[in-house]
């Protein structure tokens, strides 16, 4: 049957150049999608370590000299930072909230992002120790509850007690980096242009900026409620974020009645309340450009298939069309009607195979030339010949499906009728 | 002659219906794949109101403060605008703008309260984009000098506000300090960011406080250069760099570097912070995916209408031994493609409408403008551009030559003799 089938394709080879090169072309676009969808969704799929749902953002301005309301902080006998921790304390007070955080450049699914150099040294042999960038985040232990950090074990008020001055708690892959020996915590580190250490408090899973980003190296640094009261500024104030997270018992409206009951408590001297925001909100804000343009992949994915189905039914149509007097004989001569179906699927896999052998090829050349993209996951054997993989069966089900419909023709023909086209 | 086409055209199609049909289908997919991406591309990039004039812009969105060991960037500060691009001599007019401010907006006594998007920035603004104000008109150059509290709503905002559009002169309060609505004008799309806010004031009106760690280089404001033409753009940009040498000398610690700036708009919508977008790459990413789209077809095509014409062998050896030349079989062939090819391109550019009218949520909705409050609404003046239809009828051309070309070549130099056997 094979050396039949590889016959008739050779017999039929003009017809059948043109659908190998649009299934050899198809093939390699085909894996370079797939290949992009899988990264994204694997990334996806994998742990974020921290966790949004009851997490809201409180957005907190200050008036400026214009208002008539305005006073120099001097006129309240208060720093601008007394205030700030004022409005926390009756943010932490207001029902239902577990945890509210005071954090700058430190929140998922934004850009504001502070990186910092850290090094080892070893002052006895004055060797290289491993060095990395890593993200800097500051905050207090309440936002390490808010979000619910964790150590590896799942603890997240050890990790947020365990924060303190000239402590930083690292992430586990910053940890790798670093300490590649083993346990991390309780070990010196230095900032590049500082000879004073620091101290690894613990270490906590890794993280991410969202669903779609890849794992940074990060470390969380103490900000102490002290510093914010002597030295908060009006520029300073613009980048510090407050979060809050709601208690299990919190329903939707919580972010709709907190603004109504918050709104007079929290306008107070110079600051007052501009939103508060759920994380959900701002995680759908952040991640719309890449769920985007999974979704133009995927339409790119629908596009190629149908291609290769109108491709295959237009030339399987006119092929058993022509050929009904062979299909004809071969019924006279006791095939039965899944004999000739299979003989055609077969012709049509036949050359799905030889346009995807080419393809293979061309496509691993692409990979190797790191075309796809390779910063968030490594260009592998397995997600290559997985991707490859994919991307086959797809193409196979297309044009079974399109071989389909024109062999319906044939295999419902009498011998006799069909005899006759001969 | 035309007649005859199309009556030959009418006849292929209903010889064989379901070749037809996928050949139409095909092409439409095709086409309203291709014009779905030139459609979303012409928002993000033609000019529209109020951003007519994008083609003869020039945009400064980002500031880079440099100092050895670290740098800082952000938007520019006001300072800097003032100082490096305003005493320009070349450009039109030049506007300093800082957008994405959330205030909270309401009236004296009144329930409503709005979080809007508040724009600062200076009389010049209202020359290089192009408002239509439906009542009042914009803040003065003396506004702006005197720091005069009067404010440009949008029309959802007045309405909301007062329940009417005829708000002129009536109070607005901004973060609690009192303003006066001097003109209202109709919602600005986010597709149009760089003009896009719900409420404009004079950037004399509220405090911006300067980053002393940069010598307040780097702050809220983009500047926005309108050239006479696009033929002074490297003009412009000397011009700029020379400005900008001359500011850093007064500089005590660092320097102020452009990245590239002032850039086209092009360039400016896929900047990345202070790189500079890679304009060949863009170009050619898009140039593979419209290959892409228009050759996987085309291959099929190709193989469906070599079947077509296999079967009309004998009518066009027939044609051929009553004297037509090869040429002007090829163009026939062509010619009855096109038509084809029409049919299809005409429904599939109704698709890609439609998708981009139900879809432009996921089709053209970016990071940037979803970050704003303001609806990403379309209107008939951004989509429905003169250029769609152009590109939607040379993209119809280009599949009919790739689709068509090698049959039709192929078919007009076959032997009169095997044609008329229909070998």
């Amino acid at each position: 049957m094979f050396t039949q089938i590889i016959k008739v394709i050779w017999s039929q080879r003009a017809g059948n150049a043109w659908i190998w090169a649009e299934i050899a072309l198809v093939s390699v676009c085909l894996w370079y999608i797939v290949d992009d969808l899988y990264t994204r969704i694997t990334l996806y799929a994998s742990p974020l370590g921290y966790d949004i749902t009851g997490v809201y953002a409180i957005d907190l301005r200050t008036i400026t000299p214009e208002n008539e309301q305005y006073r120099p902080q001097e006129e309240y006998g208060a720093s601008l930072g007394d205030d700030l921790l004022t409005i926390v304390s009756r943010i932490r007070a207001y029902p239902g909230v577990e945890a509210v955080g005071i954090s700058a450049a430190s929140l998922p699914y934004t850009y504001a992002r502070n990186y910092s150099h850290l090094r080892r040294v070893n002052y006895e042999t004055g060797d290289t120790l491993p060095s990395g960038t890593m993200r800097n985040y500051f905050a207090t232990p309440g936002y390490v509850n808010v979000f619910r950090y964790a150590t590896q074990e799942g603890a997240t008020d050890v990790l947020a007690g365990s924060l303190r001055p000239n402590y930083r708690i690292i992430t586990s892959d910053a940890a790798g980096k670093m300490f590649p020996e083993g346990d991390a915590t309780g070990k010196l580190m230095f900032y590049n242009d500082d000879s004073i250490g620091v101290y690894v408090a613990g270490v906590m899973n890794p993280i991410r900026f969202g669903d779609f980003d890849a794992y940074t190296p990060t470390y969380i640094r103490l900000l102490e409620e002290s510093v914010i009261a002597a030295e908060l500024n009006e520029f300073i104030f613009q980048g510090i974020d407050i979060t809050l997270r709601a208690g299990p018992g919190a329903d939707k409206d919580f972010a709709a009645n907190f603004r109504k009951e918050m709104q007079t408590q929290l306008r107070y001297h110079n600051i007052y309340m501009l939103n508060i925001r759920s994380f959900a909100d701002i995680r759908a804000r952040y991640i719309r450009g890449d769920v985007n343009e999974t979704k133009m992949y995927l339409a790119g994915v629908f596009f190629l298939l149908v291609n290769i189905f109108l491709g295959i039914v237009g030339t399987f149509f006119f092929r058993t069309e022509r050929r009904l007097g062979e299909m004809g004989l071969r019924i006279a001569l006791g095939s039965t009607a899944s004999n000739l179906r299979t003989l055609l699927i077969g012709e049509g896999l036949l050359i799905l195979l030889f346009a995807f052998i080419p393809a293979a090829v061309i496509s691993l050349n692409l990979g190797m030339q790191e075309v796809t993209d390779v910063e968030t996951m490594p260009f592998t054997a397995t997600r290559f010949f997985l991707c490859q993989g994919i991307a086959f069966v797809l193409t196979a089900l297309m044009i079974t499906a399109g071989v389909w419909f024109p062999s319906r023709k044939v295999i419902t023909l009498q011998p006799a009728e069909a005899l006759r086209y001969e | 002659m035309n007649r005859v086409l199309i009556k030959q055209v009418l006849g292929t199609l209903r010889e064989n219906p379901l070749l037809s049909l996928i050949s139409i289908v095909g092409t439409a997919l095709a086409i309203a794949m291709i014009m779905a991406l030139v459609i979303a591309y012409e928002v993000k990039s033609a000019g529209y109101r109020p951003e007519t004039n994008r083609h003869r812009t020039l945009y400064v969105t980002r500031g880079n403060y440099v100092k050895p060991q670290s740098n800082s960037s952000s938007y520019n500060s006001f300072r800097l605008i003032k100082e490096v691009f305003y005493p320009l001599a070349t450009p039109q007019t030049v506007t300093a703008v800082s957008s994405g401010n959330e205030r909270l907006i309401s009236i004296p006594a009144g329930r409503n309260e709005y979080k809007a998007d508040v724009c600062y920035t200076d009389e010049r603004f209202w020359n290089v984009f192009e408002f239509r104000f439906l009542a009042g008109k914009p803040f003065t150059e003396e506004d702006v000098q005197s720091g005069i509290r009067k404010a440009v709503v949008n029309e959802s905002l007045a309405r909301g506000l007062y329940g009417t559009a005829e708000v002129v002169g009536k109070p607005v309060l901004v973060s609690f300090v009192e303003y006066t609505v001097c003109g209202v004008v109709p919602d600005v799309s986010t597709f149009a960011l760089s003009a896009y806010a719900e409420v404009w004031t004079p950037h004399t009106t509220t405090t911006f406080h300067p980053n002393m760690e940069t010598e307040d280089t780097t702050g809220n404001f983009c500047c926005y250069i309108l050239a006479r033409s696009r033929s002074d753009f490297t003009a412009i940009r000397e011009e700029a760099a020379r400005s900008v040498k001359q500011f850093n000398a007064n500089l005590r610690d660092g320097t102020y570097e452009l990245n590239g700036q002032p850039e086209t708009h092009f360039l400016s919508i896929y900047r990345q912070g202070n790189e500079q977008a890679n304009g060949r790459g863009i170009v050619l990413r898009y140039a593979i995916v419209l290959a892409i789209l228009l050759l996987v077809p085309a291959i099929n095509l190709s193989g469906m209408t070599l079947s077509r014409m296999k079967k009309r062998m004998p009518e066009i050896g027939i044609r051929k031994a009553f004297g037509a030349t090869s040429g002007r079989l090829l163009m026939q062939i062509l010619y009855e493609n096109l038509l084809l090819t029409l049919i299809g391109g005409a429904l599939g550019l109704a698709i890609s409408y439609l998708a981009v009218a139900f879809m432009s949520d996921w089709l053209l909705v970016t990071e940037t403008v979803s970050m704003r409050e303001g609806a990403a609404s379309l209107s008939a003046e951004m989509t429905v551009n003169p250029m769609v239809f152009i590109y939607a009828f040379l993209f119809c051309l280009a599949l009919n030559l790739l689709s068509a070309g090698i049959p039709a070549w192929r078919t007009s130099r076959a032997n009169i003799v095997h044609a008329i056997y229909g070998d």
